[in-house]
């Protein structure tokens, strides 16, 4: 790989740093856009959230943030995402959310020449303390 | 969705309901409103291909989470999504079919509960894998 790194010294030094906490309240009328939205006309999400809901609604704000400061790469798509549920999540909870940059790894590719993949792991909370869920998402910068 | 899933009937191999997904520019917007993710490649042409792409294009975790949406409407309410796990390996378009697919793995019990391993994907009209994953559910007795 020729040219400078993509990976500053400011972005490295982020490594392991813990971003947030956000929270949420999690509300019916909000599930129920998201399930509208998504055509899930499922009853059992009038009690509870689908599998999906916390990692896809309740973001981490300052991690976003920090994504959109990196100017030199102006753009993103999101390369994956992963999550397992320990505990339903229903209308009436409140999600705190945390997370931690893991890795920040420059590479290269056919249709991105040059990129930078970050991975974050966000773990989410309810209002007892007890995790719920805890998700990777992974991010391309370019 | 499915009537009520046997734990006894699943078998490794077998595939789980084909959900098929055509995704309009209208629920693209229902989606950044519902998720308050407002990114203007997902809802703004110009935008999308200023960056390189062929127009809006899905939110990933949009397709992600139908993938979700085939594994529930399989277990009914039988069951739980325990874990999903997605690589968004091309884009996602919108008026295009999407479909959602996924085969048994592997059974097995752990802690007591019945579990169930899955590959899952999302195939495009093209038969290209957009997305492509595994996802663990459990299984009501």
């Amino acid at each position: 790989m020729s040219g400078k790194s993509l990976i500053t010294p400011e972005m490295e030094c982020m490594v392991g740093m813990e971003f947030g906490p956000d929270i949420y309240d999690i509300e019916k009328g909000m599930v129920q856009k998201y399930v509208a939205a998504l055509e899930d006309l499922n009853p059992r999400w009038l009690r509870e959230t689908p599998p999906t809901y916390v990692m896809s609604a309740c973001h981490l704000v300052p991690m976003e943030e920090w994504l959109m400061s990196l100017r030199h790469l102006p753009n993103m798509l999101n390369g994956g995402m992963e999550m397992e549920n320990f505990l339903p999540v229903k209308p009436g909870d409140v999600i705190t959310v945390t997370g931690k940059l893991l890795e920040l790894v420059e590479r290269t590719g056919k249709t991105i020449e040059r990129m930078v993949v970050a991975v974050f792991e966000n773990s989410f909370f309810n209002q007892r303390g007890e995790l719920v869920a805890r998700g990777r998402m992974t991010f391309i910068k370019y | 969705m499915a009537g009520k899933l046997n734990y006894d009937d699943i078998r490794v191999g077998m595939e789980i309901p084909t959900l098929v997904k055509n995704l309009s520019p209208r629920q693209l917007v229902k989606w950044s409103g519902a998720t308050e993710e407002y990114y203007e490649i997902h809802y703004d042409k110009d935008f999308a291909i200023s960056n390189g792409l062929p127009g809006i294009v899905a939110p990933g975790a949009m397709v992600w989470s139908a993938l979700g949406q085939m594994l529930t409407d399989w277990l009914g309410n039988q069951g739980d999504v325990r874990v999903l796990r997605g690589s968004f390996r091309g884009m996602n378009l919108p008026r295009q079919n999407l479909y959602c697919k996924g085969t048994v793995t592997d059974k097995y019990t752990r802690d007591g509960a019945q579990l169930v391993a899955c590959d899952v994907w999302v195939e495009n009209t093209e038969g290209q894998k957009t997305i492509t994953g595994d996802a663990v559910v459990s299984v009501n007795p």
